[in-house]
Protein backbone atom coordinates (compact mmCIF):
# COMPACT_ATOMS: atom_id res chain seq x y z
CA UNK A 1 0.00 0.00 0.00
CA UNK A 2 2.59 2.40 0.74
CA UNK A 3 4.67 1.88 -2.29
CA UNK A 4 1.44 2.35 -4.67
CA UNK A 5 3.04 5.28 -5.91
CA UNK A 6 6.20 3.18 -6.95
CA UNK A 7 4.32 1.17 -8.30
CA UNK A 8 2.48 3.14 -10.63
CA UNK A 9 5.00 3.90 -13.19
CA UNK A 10 5.18 0.16 -14.37
CA UNK A 11 2.32 -2.32 -13.08
CA UNK A 12 -0.77 0.33 -13.40
CA UNK A 13 -1.91 -1.39 -16.19
CA UNK A 14 -0.77 -5.22 -14.58
CA UNK A 15 -2.68 -4.36 -11.76
CA UNK A 16 -5.70 -3.70 -14.28
CA UNK A 17 -5.77 -6.45 -16.22
CA UNK A 18 -5.29 -8.67 -12.97
CA UNK A 19 -8.11 -7.35 -11.27
CA UNK A 20 -10.22 -7.80 -14.35
CA UNK A 21 -9.17 -11.39 -15.49
CA UNK A 22 -9.76 -11.98 -11.57
CA UNK A 23 -12.87 -10.79 -10.83
CA UNK A 24 -14.37 -12.75 -13.98
CA UNK A 25 -12.54 -15.63 -12.83
CA UNK A 26 -14.18 -15.21 -9.98
CA UNK A 27 -17.70 -14.87 -10.92
CA UNK A 28 -17.21 -17.48 -12.92
CA UNK A 29 -16.42 -19.49 -9.75
CA UNK A 30 -19.28 -17.90 -8.28
CA UNK A 31 -21.96 -18.91 -10.66
CA UNK A 32 -20.95 -22.88 -10.72
CA UNK A 33 -21.28 -22.51 -6.79
CA UNK A 34 -24.81 -20.72 -6.59
CA UNK A 35 -26.07 -23.80 -8.07
CA UNK A 36 -24.70 -25.52 -5.00
CA UNK A 37 -26.33 -25.24 -1.47
CA UNK A 38 -25.00 -22.93 0.55
CA UNK A 39 -23.73 -24.18 3.01
CA UNK A 40 -20.45 -25.66 2.09
CA UNK A 41 -18.95 -28.75 3.24
CA UNK A 42 -14.82 -28.15 4.03
CA UNK A 43 -13.96 -30.15 0.95
CA UNK A 44 -16.06 -27.87 -0.67
CA UNK A 45 -14.42 -24.86 1.05
CA UNK A 46 -11.16 -26.13 0.65
CA UNK A 47 -11.83 -26.53 -3.25
CA UNK A 48 -13.10 -23.20 -3.89
CA UNK A 49 -10.19 -21.54 -1.95
CA UNK A 50 -7.83 -23.41 -4.13
CA UNK A 51 -9.67 -22.63 -7.07
CA UNK A 52 -9.52 -19.09 -6.26
CA UNK A 53 -6.23 -18.77 -5.58
CA UNK A 54 -5.12 -20.84 -8.67
CA UNK A 55 -7.18 -18.02 -10.51
CA UNK A 56 -5.02 -15.09 -8.36
CA UNK A 57 -2.29 -17.13 -9.43
CA UNK A 58 -3.21 -17.64 -13.51
CA UNK A 59 -4.69 -14.64 -13.91
CA UNK A 60 -1.67 -12.39 -12.71
CA UNK A 61 0.45 -14.61 -14.69
CA UNK A 62 -1.66 -14.10 -17.55
CA UNK A 63 -1.99 -10.61 -17.37
CA UNK A 64 1.88 -10.64 -17.43
CA UNK A 65 2.17 -12.30 -20.36
CA UNK A 66 4.61 -14.63 -21.95
CA UNK A 67 7.45 -12.75 -21.20
CA UNK A 68 8.51 -13.57 -18.14
CA UNK A 69 9.75 -16.92 -17.14
CA UNK A 70 7.69 -17.20 -14.39
CA UNK A 71 4.87 -15.97 -15.44
CA UNK A 72 5.00 -18.69 -18.09
CA UNK A 73 5.90 -21.17 -14.97
CA UNK A 74 2.98 -20.31 -13.09
CA UNK A 75 0.63 -21.00 -16.02
CA UNK A 76 2.32 -24.00 -17.16
CA UNK A 77 2.00 -25.50 -13.61
CA UNK A 78 -1.76 -24.29 -12.98
CA UNK A 79 -2.22 -26.22 -16.51
CA UNK A 80 -0.30 -29.30 -15.54
CA UNK A 81 -1.86 -30.10 -12.17
CA UNK A 82 -5.54 -28.30 -12.07
CA UNK A 83 -6.57 -31.03 -9.47
CA UNK A 84 -3.71 -31.13 -7.11
CA UNK A 85 -2.53 -27.85 -6.08
CA UNK A 86 -1.72 -28.43 -2.64
CA UNK A 87 0.79 -31.05 -2.39
CA UNK A 88 3.34 -28.95 -4.21
CA UNK A 89 3.21 -26.46 -2.20
CA UNK A 90 3.70 -28.46 0.88
CA UNK A 91 6.11 -29.64 -0.94
CA UNK A 92 7.74 -27.04 -1.51
CA UNK A 93 8.18 -25.31 1.85
CA UNK A 94 9.25 -29.06 3.10
CA UNK A 95 12.19 -28.17 1.01
CA UNK A 96 13.22 -25.09 1.29
CA UNK A 97 13.34 -26.16 5.28
CA UNK A 98 14.97 -28.93 4.24
CA UNK A 99 17.63 -26.54 2.55
CA UNK A 100 17.60 -23.36 4.34
CA UNK A 101 20.21 -24.75 6.92
CA UNK A 102 22.11 -26.71 5.16
CA UNK A 103 24.16 -23.66 3.45
CA UNK A 104 24.84 -20.10 5.38
CA UNK A 105 27.08 -18.75 2.04
CA UNK A 106 24.32 -17.78 -0.04
CA UNK A 107 24.27 -20.69 -2.17
CA UNK A 108 21.30 -22.21 0.21
CA UNK A 109 19.67 -19.23 -0.21
CA UNK A 110 19.78 -19.21 -3.43
CA UNK A 111 18.41 -22.42 -3.94
CA UNK A 112 15.64 -21.56 -1.70
CA UNK A 113 14.91 -18.34 -4.19
CA UNK A 114 15.10 -20.48 -6.84
CA UNK A 115 11.95 -22.48 -5.46
CA UNK A 116 10.13 -19.25 -4.28
CA UNK A 117 10.06 -17.84 -7.80
CA UNK A 118 8.16 -20.15 -9.69
CA UNK A 119 10.44 -21.14 -12.75
CA UNK A 120 13.38 -20.41 -11.31
CA UNK A 121 14.95 -23.61 -10.86
CA UNK A 122 17.03 -23.46 -14.87
CA UNK A 123 17.74 -20.03 -14.69
CA UNK A 124 21.75 -18.16 -14.36
CA UNK A 125 21.70 -16.56 -11.28
CA UNK A 126 21.17 -12.82 -12.52
CA UNK A 127 18.30 -13.78 -14.54
CA UNK A 128 16.87 -15.05 -11.26
CA UNK A 129 17.19 -11.52 -9.76
CA UNK A 130 15.71 -10.20 -12.68
CA UNK A 131 12.74 -12.45 -12.41
CA UNK A 132 12.46 -12.11 -9.08
CA UNK A 133 12.30 -8.42 -9.16
CA UNK A 134 9.18 -8.36 -11.42
CA UNK A 135 7.81 -11.07 -9.47
CA UNK A 136 7.72 -8.93 -6.07
CA UNK A 137 6.58 -6.02 -8.05
CA UNK A 138 3.37 -8.11 -9.26
CA UNK A 139 2.84 -9.74 -6.10
CA UNK A 140 2.61 -6.77 -4.45
CA UNK A 141 0.36 -5.10 -7.03
CA UNK A 142 -1.80 -8.78 -6.71
CA UNK A 143 -2.04 -8.45 -3.11
CA UNK A 144 -2.70 -4.41 -3.21
CA UNK A 145 -6.00 -5.70 -5.59
CA UNK A 146 -7.21 -8.54 -3.89
CA UNK A 147 -7.03 -6.43 -0.47
CA UNK A 148 -8.91 -3.74 -2.37
CA UNK A 149 -11.26 -6.46 -3.99
CA UNK A 150 -11.85 -8.15 -0.68
CA UNK A 151 -12.14 -4.79 1.72
CA UNK A 152 -14.86 -3.69 -1.44
CA UNK A 153 -16.66 -6.71 -0.97
CA UNK A 154 -16.67 -7.66 2.74
CA UNK A 155 -16.44 -4.73 5.00
CA UNK B 1 45.62 -22.93 -55.98
CA UNK B 2 42.59 -23.25 -58.88
CA UNK B 3 41.74 -26.75 -57.32
CA UNK B 4 41.96 -25.83 -53.64
CA UNK B 5 39.80 -22.01 -53.93
CA UNK B 6 36.33 -24.36 -54.87
CA UNK B 7 36.38 -26.39 -51.87
CA UNK B 8 37.56 -23.37 -49.48
CA UNK B 9 34.88 -21.46 -50.89
CA UNK B 10 32.30 -24.93 -50.26
CA UNK B 11 34.14 -24.61 -46.55
CA UNK B 12 32.94 -21.00 -46.06
CA UNK B 13 29.95 -21.17 -47.27
CA UNK B 14 28.65 -24.20 -45.07
CA UNK B 15 30.58 -22.50 -41.91
CA UNK B 16 28.43 -19.22 -43.13
CA UNK B 17 25.60 -21.32 -42.83
CA UNK B 18 25.97 -22.36 -39.21
CA UNK B 19 27.32 -20.60 -36.26
CA UNK B 20 29.28 -23.18 -34.45
CA UNK B 21 31.92 -23.97 -37.15
CA UNK B 22 33.38 -27.26 -37.87
CA UNK B 23 37.00 -26.36 -37.40
CA UNK B 24 38.58 -29.02 -38.94
CA UNK B 25 37.42 -28.14 -42.41
CA UNK B 26 38.38 -24.23 -41.64
CA UNK B 27 41.69 -25.54 -40.76
CA UNK B 28 42.07 -27.67 -43.60
CA UNK B 29 41.21 -25.18 -45.57
CA UNK B 30 43.06 -22.19 -44.57
CA UNK B 31 46.40 -24.36 -44.80
CA UNK B 32 45.79 -25.56 -47.95
CA UNK B 33 45.22 -21.68 -48.66
CA UNK B 34 48.71 -20.83 -47.39
CA UNK B 35 50.65 -23.51 -49.05
CA UNK B 36 49.33 -22.35 -52.15
CA UNK B 37 50.32 -18.85 -51.35
CA UNK B 38 53.54 -19.78 -50.43
CA UNK B 39 53.78 -21.78 -53.38
CA UNK B 40 52.83 -18.43 -55.33
CA UNK B 41 54.81 -15.30 -54.51
CA UNK B 42 53.26 -13.08 -57.45
CA UNK B 43 51.10 -10.78 -55.96
CA UNK B 44 49.00 -10.27 -59.43
CA UNK B 45 48.34 -13.92 -59.50
CA UNK B 46 46.75 -13.31 -56.16
CA UNK B 47 45.06 -10.51 -57.74
CA UNK B 48 43.16 -12.26 -60.48
CA UNK B 49 42.46 -14.88 -58.22
CA UNK B 50 41.14 -12.80 -55.27
CA UNK B 51 38.75 -11.32 -57.96
CA UNK B 52 37.65 -14.51 -59.27
CA UNK B 53 37.22 -15.46 -56.07
CA UNK B 54 35.09 -12.43 -55.30
CA UNK B 55 33.44 -13.20 -58.17
CA UNK B 56 32.22 -16.48 -57.37
CA UNK B 57 31.08 -15.96 -54.09
CA UNK B 58 28.88 -13.24 -55.19
CA UNK B 59 27.13 -15.69 -58.02
CA UNK B 60 26.68 -17.76 -55.22
CA UNK B 61 24.69 -14.89 -53.57
CA UNK B 62 27.09 -14.30 -50.64
CA UNK B 63 27.14 -11.02 -48.90
CA UNK B 64 27.39 -7.77 -50.75
CA UNK B 65 30.03 -6.93 -48.53
CA UNK B 66 32.22 -9.40 -50.09
CA UNK B 67 32.51 -7.50 -53.55
CA UNK B 68 33.46 -4.51 -51.05
CA UNK B 69 35.86 -6.27 -49.36
CA UNK B 70 37.86 -7.47 -52.00
CA UNK B 71 37.90 -3.91 -54.14
CA UNK B 72 39.83 -2.39 -51.54
CA UNK B 73 41.83 -5.74 -51.69
CA UNK B 74 42.52 -5.97 -55.48
CA UNK B 75 43.83 -1.99 -54.98
CA UNK B 76 46.66 -3.27 -53.07
CA UNK B 77 48.12 -6.58 -54.09
CA UNK B 78 50.12 -6.99 -50.36
CA UNK B 79 47.19 -6.99 -48.26
CA UNK B 80 45.30 -8.91 -50.88
CA UNK B 81 46.08 -11.92 -48.67
CA UNK B 82 44.55 -10.60 -45.50
CA UNK B 83 41.62 -9.66 -47.19
CA UNK B 84 41.42 -13.25 -48.22
CA UNK B 85 41.14 -13.91 -44.83
CA UNK B 86 39.17 -11.97 -43.33
CA UNK B 87 36.77 -13.44 -45.60
CA UNK B 88 37.03 -16.24 -44.31
CA UNK B 89 36.52 -14.53 -40.34
CA UNK B 90 33.45 -12.85 -42.01
CA UNK B 91 31.81 -15.98 -43.71
CA UNK B 92 32.12 -18.12 -40.48
CA UNK B 93 30.82 -15.50 -38.24
CA UNK B 94 28.04 -13.94 -40.83
CA UNK B 95 29.20 -10.88 -40.30
CA UNK B 96 26.56 -7.85 -41.38
CA UNK B 97 27.51 -5.91 -43.95
CA UNK B 98 28.58 -2.42 -42.59
CA UNK B 99 31.35 -3.48 -40.52
CA UNK B 100 33.49 -4.66 -43.64
CA UNK B 101 34.86 -1.20 -44.50
CA UNK B 102 36.46 -1.07 -41.23
CA UNK B 103 37.63 -3.86 -41.18
CA UNK B 104 39.46 -3.49 -43.92
CA UNK B 105 41.20 -0.61 -42.65
CA UNK B 106 43.83 -2.39 -40.45
CA UNK B 107 44.96 -4.80 -42.25
CA UNK B 108 47.14 -2.68 -44.83
CA UNK B 109 48.59 -1.05 -41.90
CA UNK B 110 49.46 -4.29 -40.40
CA UNK B 111 51.58 -4.85 -43.94
CA UNK B 112 53.53 -1.84 -43.15
CA UNK B 113 55.47 -2.48 -39.99
CA UNK B 114 55.92 -6.63 -40.15
CA UNK B 115 59.22 -7.06 -38.07
CA UNK B 116 57.05 -5.87 -34.77
CA UNK B 117 53.64 -7.42 -35.29
CA UNK B 118 55.37 -11.14 -35.05
CA UNK B 119 56.27 -10.46 -31.93
CA UNK B 120 53.13 -9.13 -31.17
CA UNK B 121 51.06 -11.91 -32.50
CA UNK B 122 53.23 -14.40 -30.20
CA UNK B 123 52.21 -12.71 -27.49
CA UNK B 124 48.64 -12.87 -28.37
CA UNK B 125 48.74 -16.50 -29.31
CA UNK B 126 49.48 -16.27 -25.58
CA UNK B 127 47.29 -14.27 -24.30
CA UNK B 128 44.24 -15.03 -26.49
CA UNK B 129 43.72 -19.00 -25.44
CA UNK B 130 40.34 -18.51 -22.81
CA UNK B 131 39.40 -15.28 -23.75
CA UNK B 132 36.80 -16.33 -25.16
CA UNK B 133 35.02 -15.58 -22.78
CA UNK B 134 35.82 -12.30 -22.03
CA UNK B 135 34.16 -9.42 -23.17
CA UNK B 136 36.26 -8.20 -25.77
CA UNK B 137 36.78 -10.93 -27.64
CA UNK B 138 35.69 -8.85 -30.99
CA UNK B 139 39.50 -7.13 -30.32
CA UNK B 140 40.33 -10.53 -30.58
CA UNK B 141 39.39 -10.19 -34.12
CA UNK B 142 40.89 -7.81 -35.48
CA UNK B 143 44.10 -8.71 -33.70
CA UNK B 144 43.64 -12.08 -35.03
CA UNK B 145 43.11 -10.64 -39.06
CA UNK B 146 46.58 -9.55 -38.36
CA UNK B 147 48.23 -12.22 -36.92
CA UNK B 148 46.68 -14.23 -40.18
CA UNK B 149 48.24 -11.88 -42.45
CA UNK B 150 52.05 -12.85 -40.72
CA UNK B 151 51.39 -15.89 -40.43
CA UNK B 152 51.27 -16.56 -44.03
CA UNK B 153 54.56 -14.96 -44.73
CA UNK B 154 55.91 -16.28 -41.03
CA UNK B 155 54.45 -19.95 -41.30
CA UNK B 156 53.13 -19.93 -37.51
CA UNK B 157 49.98 -21.93 -38.56
CA UNK B 158 48.74 -24.47 -36.28
CA UNK B 159 49.15 -22.80 -32.75
CA UNK B 160 47.33 -19.23 -33.87
CA UNK B 161 44.66 -21.01 -35.69
CA UNK B 162 43.17 -22.70 -33.06
CA UNK B 163 43.80 -19.38 -30.75
CA UNK B 164 41.54 -17.75 -33.37
CA UNK B 165 38.79 -20.48 -33.76
CA UNK B 166 38.64 -20.15 -29.76
CA UNK B 167 38.06 -16.52 -30.46
CA UNK B 168 35.82 -16.75 -33.31
CA UNK B 169 33.56 -18.50 -31.27
CA UNK B 170 33.44 -15.65 -28.72
CA UNK B 171 33.46 -12.79 -31.47
CA UNK B 172 30.27 -13.18 -32.26
CA UNK B 173 28.41 -10.96 -30.32
CA UNK B 174 30.49 -8.53 -29.65
CA UNK B 175 29.88 -6.62 -33.90
CA UNK B 176 29.12 -3.59 -32.47
CA UNK B 177 31.88 -1.98 -30.89
CA UNK B 178 34.13 -2.70 -33.95
CA UNK B 179 33.86 1.31 -35.03
CA UNK B 180 35.34 2.34 -31.57
CA UNK B 181 37.81 -0.26 -31.86
CA UNK B 182 38.85 0.93 -35.18
CA UNK B 183 38.83 4.74 -34.49
CA UNK B 184 41.11 3.38 -31.37
CA UNK B 185 43.57 1.48 -33.61
CA UNK B 186 43.76 3.70 -35.79
CA UNK B 187 45.60 6.47 -33.83
CA UNK B 188 48.25 4.28 -32.55
CA UNK B 189 50.54 2.00 -34.61
CA UNK B 190 49.75 -1.69 -35.35
CA UNK B 191 51.61 -2.67 -32.45
CA UNK B 192 50.07 -0.60 -30.51
CA UNK B 193 46.86 -1.31 -31.27
CA UNK B 194 46.87 -4.91 -30.69
CA UNK B 195 48.65 -4.11 -27.67
CA UNK B 196 45.79 -2.26 -27.05
CA UNK B 197 43.82 -4.86 -28.09
CA UNK B 198 44.87 -7.16 -25.62
CA UNK B 199 45.29 -4.16 -23.17
CA UNK B 200 41.06 -4.17 -23.93
CA UNK B 201 40.85 -7.70 -22.58
CA UNK B 202 43.62 -7.78 -19.59
CA UNK B 203 43.40 -4.12 -18.18
CA UNK B 204 45.78 -1.92 -17.97
CA UNK B 205 47.36 -2.34 -14.93
CA UNK B 206 49.21 -6.21 -15.23
CA UNK B 207 49.08 -7.62 -18.52
CA UNK B 208 50.90 -11.19 -19.56
CA UNK B 209 54.64 -11.92 -18.69
CA UNK B 210 55.10 -11.66 -22.48
CA UNK B 211 53.12 -8.43 -23.48
CA UNK B 212 54.38 -6.80 -20.45
CA UNK B 213 57.11 -4.55 -22.64
CA UNK B 214 54.63 -3.46 -25.05
CA UNK B 215 51.93 -2.66 -23.48
CA UNK B 216 53.64 -0.06 -21.29
CA UNK B 217 54.56 2.16 -24.16
CA UNK B 218 51.41 2.74 -25.31
CA UNK B 219 48.67 5.09 -24.80
CA UNK B 220 45.38 4.16 -23.19
CA UNK B 221 42.19 4.03 -25.24
CA UNK B 222 39.25 5.42 -24.31
CA UNK B 223 37.37 2.29 -24.51
CA UNK B 224 37.50 -0.28 -22.07
CA UNK B 225 35.46 -3.18 -20.87
CA UNK B 226 37.08 -4.20 -17.97
CA UNK B 227 39.45 -2.41 -15.82
CA UNK B 228 40.97 -4.20 -13.58
CA UNK B 229 42.30 -2.85 -10.33
CA UNK B 230 46.17 -3.17 -9.10
CA UNK B 231 46.50 -6.46 -7.04
CA UNK B 232 42.88 -8.26 -9.09
CA UNK B 233 43.47 -10.88 -11.48
CA UNK B 234 43.44 -10.41 -14.87
CA UNK B 235 43.04 -13.40 -16.55
CA UNK B 236 40.16 -13.80 -18.59
CA UNK B 237 37.94 -16.30 -16.04
CA UNK B 238 38.48 -13.73 -13.09
CA UNK B 239 37.52 -11.00 -15.13
CA UNK B 240 34.01 -12.15 -16.39
CA UNK B 241 33.18 -13.52 -13.47
CA UNK B 242 34.10 -9.71 -12.30
CA UNK B 243 31.86 -8.51 -14.27
CA UNK B 244 29.09 -11.50 -13.85
CA UNK B 245 29.01 -10.27 -10.10
CA UNK B 246 29.10 -6.70 -10.46
CA UNK B 247 25.83 -7.54 -12.97
CA UNK B 248 24.54 -9.58 -9.85
CA UNK B 249 25.37 -7.06 -7.54
CA UNK B 250 23.58 -4.69 -9.53
CA UNK B 251 20.16 -6.82 -9.56
CA UNK B 252 20.82 -7.15 -6.05
CA UNK B 253 20.77 -3.53 -5.50
CA UNK B 254 17.24 -3.27 -7.47
CA UNK B 255 15.77 -5.67 -5.15
CA UNK B 256 17.33 -3.85 -2.17
CA UNK B 257 14.97 -0.91 -3.38
CA UNK B 258 12.09 -2.97 -3.95
CA UNK B 259 11.89 -5.06 -0.92
CA UNK B 260 11.23 -2.94 2.19
CA UNK B 261 13.60 -3.12 5.32
CA UNK B 262 16.49 -4.66 2.99
CA UNK B 263 18.48 -1.43 3.23
CA UNK B 264 19.64 -2.04 6.35
CA UNK B 265 21.02 -5.51 6.09
CA UNK B 266 24.27 -5.65 4.16
CA UNK B 267 25.86 -8.62 3.11
CA UNK B 268 24.45 -11.03 0.00
CA UNK B 269 23.56 -13.88 2.04
CA UNK B 270 21.32 -12.01 4.32
CA UNK B 271 19.72 -9.91 1.55
CA UNK B 272 18.71 -13.49 0.03
CA UNK B 273 17.33 -14.37 3.07
CA UNK B 274 15.18 -11.01 2.89
CA UNK B 275 14.30 -11.25 -0.26
CA UNK B 276 13.41 -14.55 -0.13
CA UNK B 277 11.16 -13.96 3.24
CA UNK B 278 9.54 -11.21 1.71
CA UNK B 279 8.52 -13.31 -1.81
CA UNK B 280 7.47 -15.75 0.76
CA UNK B 281 5.20 -13.52 2.66
CA UNK B 282 3.99 -11.58 -0.67
CA UNK B 283 2.64 -15.73 -1.44
CA UNK B 284 1.09 -15.98 2.06
CA UNK B 285 -0.50 -12.71 1.64
CA UNK B 286 -2.06 -13.84 -1.84
CA UNK B 287 -2.94 -17.15 -0.54
CA UNK B 288 -4.58 -15.71 3.09
CA UNK B 289 -6.21 -13.22 0.73
CA UNK B 290 -7.78 -15.88 -2.03
CA UNK B 291 -9.01 -18.19 1.43
CA UNK B 292 -10.69 -15.17 2.46
CA UNK B 293 -11.90 -14.29 -0.94
CA UNK B 294 -13.00 -18.11 -0.89
CA UNK B 295 -14.67 -17.52 2.63
CA UNK B 296 -16.78 -14.32 2.04
CA UNK B 297 -17.89 -14.71 -1.87
CA UNK B 298 -19.61 -18.15 -1.95
CA UNK B 299 -23.03 -17.03 -1.98
CA UNK B 300 -22.84 -13.10 -2.40
CA UNK B 301 -23.90 -12.55 -6.00
CA UNK B 302 -22.12 -8.64 -5.39
CA UNK B 303 -18.77 -9.71 -7.09
CA UNK B 304 -20.95 -9.69 -10.16
CA UNK B 305 -21.71 -5.82 -9.37
CA UNK B 306 -18.35 -5.40 -7.76
CA UNK B 307 -17.31 -6.34 -11.67
CA UNK B 308 -19.71 -4.32 -13.00
CA UNK B 309 -18.81 -1.56 -11.18
CA UNK B 310 -14.42 -2.07 -12.10
CA UNK B 311 -15.33 -2.76 -15.75
CA UNK B 312 -17.26 0.56 -15.82
CA UNK B 313 -15.55 2.89 -13.96
CA UNK B 314 -11.71 1.77 -14.24
CA UNK B 315 -12.25 0.75 -17.79
CA UNK B 316 -12.73 4.57 -18.83
CA UNK B 317 -10.62 5.83 -16.25
CA UNK B 318 -8.11 3.12 -16.30
CA UNK B 319 -6.95 3.64 -13.26
CA UNK B 320 -7.88 0.79 -10.41
CA UNK B 321 -7.43 3.44 -7.01
CA UNK B 322 -10.34 5.03 -8.08
CA UNK B 323 -11.85 2.16 -7.54
CA UNK B 324 -10.50 1.85 -4.04
CA UNK B 325 -11.63 5.70 -3.68
CA UNK B 326 -15.21 4.80 -4.90
CA UNK B 327 -15.30 1.99 -2.54
CA UNK B 328 -14.31 3.88 0.12
CA UNK B 329 -16.84 6.65 -0.91
CA UNK B 330 -19.49 3.62 -0.51
CA UNK B 331 -18.33 1.86 2.33
CA UNK B 332 -18.03 4.47 5.58
CA UNK B 333 -21.83 5.05 5.77
CA UNK B 334 -22.31 1.26 6.21
CA UNK B 335 -19.17 0.40 7.62
CA UNK B 336 -20.20 -0.55 10.95
CA UNK B 337 -23.51 -2.81 9.13
CA UNK B 338 -20.92 -4.27 6.70
CA UNK B 339 -18.53 -5.42 9.13
CA UNK B 340 -21.08 -7.29 10.71
CA UNK B 341 -21.64 -9.26 7.34
CA UNK B 342 -18.00 -9.74 7.19
CA UNK B 343 -18.27 -11.88 10.62
CA UNK B 344 -20.98 -13.21 10.32
CA UNK B 345 -20.42 -14.75 6.54
CA UNK B 346 -17.08 -15.53 8.60
CA UNK B 347 -19.40 -17.68 11.41
CA UNK B 348 -21.58 -19.05 8.52
CA UNK B 349 -18.70 -20.63 6.78
CA UNK B 350 -16.63 -21.12 9.82
CA UNK B 351 -13.13 -20.52 8.80
CA UNK B 352 -10.95 -19.12 11.33
CA UNK B 353 -8.17 -17.03 9.34
CA UNK B 354 -7.84 -14.23 12.02
CA UNK B 355 -7.53 -14.48 15.56
CA UNK B 356 -9.80 -11.40 15.89
CA UNK B 357 -12.40 -13.11 13.61
CA UNK B 358 -12.42 -16.22 15.88
CA UNK B 359 -12.92 -14.39 18.75
CA UNK B 360 -15.36 -12.21 17.13
CA UNK B 361 -17.05 -15.59 15.48
CA UNK B 362 -17.49 -16.73 19.23
CA UNK B 363 -19.56 -13.22 20.43
CA UNK B 364 -22.09 -13.41 17.73
CA UNK B 365 -22.32 -17.22 17.70
CA UNK B 366 -22.88 -17.52 21.63
CA UNK B 367 -26.28 -15.89 21.51
CA UNK B 368 -28.83 -16.99 19.24
CA UNK B 369 -31.25 -13.98 19.08
CA UNK B 370 -28.36 -11.78 17.47
CA UNK B 371 -29.72 -8.80 17.47
CA UNK B 372 -29.13 -7.23 20.62
CA UNK B 373 -25.39 -8.07 21.02
CA UNK B 374 -25.11 -6.74 17.94
CA UNK B 375 -26.37 -3.74 18.37
CA UNK B 376 -24.68 -3.15 21.63
CA UNK B 377 -21.58 -4.36 19.47
CA UNK B 378 -21.70 -2.02 16.86
CA UNK B 379 -23.23 0.81 18.45
CA UNK B 380 -25.17 2.00 15.69
CA UNK B 381 -27.03 5.35 16.44
CA UNK B 382 -30.15 4.87 14.28
CA UNK B 383 -31.06 1.32 13.75
CA UNK B 384 -34.00 0.23 12.45
CA UNK B 385 -35.33 -3.71 12.86
CA UNK B 386 -36.62 -5.11 10.04
CA UNK B 387 -38.50 -7.91 8.77
CA UNK B 388 -36.38 -10.53 6.90
CA UNK B 389 -39.53 -10.33 3.94
CA UNK B 390 -39.29 -6.32 4.05
CA UNK B 391 -35.10 -6.38 4.02
CA UNK B 392 -35.46 -8.59 0.78
CA UNK B 393 -38.10 -6.84 -1.06
CA UNK B 394 -35.66 -3.82 -0.41
CA UNK B 395 -33.01 -5.91 -1.40
CA UNK B 396 -34.02 -7.02 -4.59
CA UNK B 397 -35.38 -3.99 -5.46
CA UNK B 398 -31.80 -2.17 -5.00
CA UNK B 399 -30.40 -5.17 -7.05
CA UNK B 400 -32.25 -4.69 -9.39
CA UNK B 401 -31.69 -0.71 -9.48
CA UNK B 402 -28.13 -1.31 -9.13
CA UNK B 403 -28.00 -3.88 -12.12
CA UNK B 404 -29.54 -1.16 -14.11
CA UNK B 405 -27.63 1.86 -13.04
CA UNK B 406 -24.52 2.21 -14.70
CA UNK B 407 -24.17 5.22 -11.90
CA UNK B 408 -21.83 4.55 -8.71
CA UNK B 409 -24.51 4.81 -5.85
CA UNK B 410 -23.54 4.28 -2.30
CA UNK B 411 -26.99 2.95 -2.04
CA UNK B 412 -27.19 -0.23 -4.43
CA UNK B 413 -24.12 -1.59 -3.09
CA UNK B 414 -25.49 -1.60 0.60
CA UNK B 415 -28.28 -3.46 -0.74
CA UNK B 416 -26.38 -5.87 -1.90
CA UNK B 417 -24.31 -6.06 1.17
CA UNK B 418 -27.59 -6.40 3.31
CA UNK B 419 -28.33 -9.27 0.80
CA UNK B 420 -25.52 -11.35 1.78
CA UNK B 421 -26.00 -10.41 5.62
CA UNK B 422 -29.29 -11.70 5.16
CA UNK B 423 -28.72 -14.84 2.95
CA UNK B 424 -26.99 -15.94 5.65
CA UNK B 425 -28.47 -14.79 8.49
CA UNK B 426 -32.50 -15.43 8.08
CA UNK B 427 -33.16 -13.63 11.55
CA UNK B 428 -33.88 -10.05 12.15
CA UNK B 429 -31.37 -7.51 11.13
CA UNK B 430 -29.87 -3.96 12.29
CA UNK B 431 -30.37 -1.77 8.93
CA UNK B 432 -28.77 1.02 8.41
CA UNK B 433 -29.85 3.36 5.46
Amino acid sequence: MKTAKNLHTNPTSIKNRFSLRFLRAINKLNNNIISTPPPLNPADRRKRYHAIRAAAYASMALAVGPNKAWSRAVLRKIRNRTKEMIKPRTRRGAVGGSINPRNELGLGQENELRERVPGGEAMDFRRLLNETGHYIQCLRAQVQVMRKILHYSST
Amino acid sequence: MNSGLPEMLHCLNTNSGSTDMTVIQRQRSRLKWQQQQLIQHQPLAYFNEREALGASLLTLNNDQGLGEMLAPGAMKPDPGEENGWSDDFRRVLNYGNGSEFEMSYPIPRTVSCPPNVAAAMAAEVAADKGKEAALSSETGRESSKKRKAYKTQNLKVVAVDKSEEKKMKGCVEEESKITEQNSNSKSTTTTGSTATNNKNCKGPSANNSKENSKASDVPKPDYIHVRARRGQATDSHSLAERVRREKISERMKYLQDLVPGCNKITGKAGMLDEIINYVQSLQRQVEFLSMKLAAINPRLDFDIDNYLAKEIFPACTSNVPTIGASAEMVNPSHLQFNSLGHELSGTALEMCVNPLDITLRRTISAPVSIPDTFLDSSSLNQIQHLTWEDELQNLYSMEYQQERSTSFISQPFAGTENMSFQTLIPCSISYTN
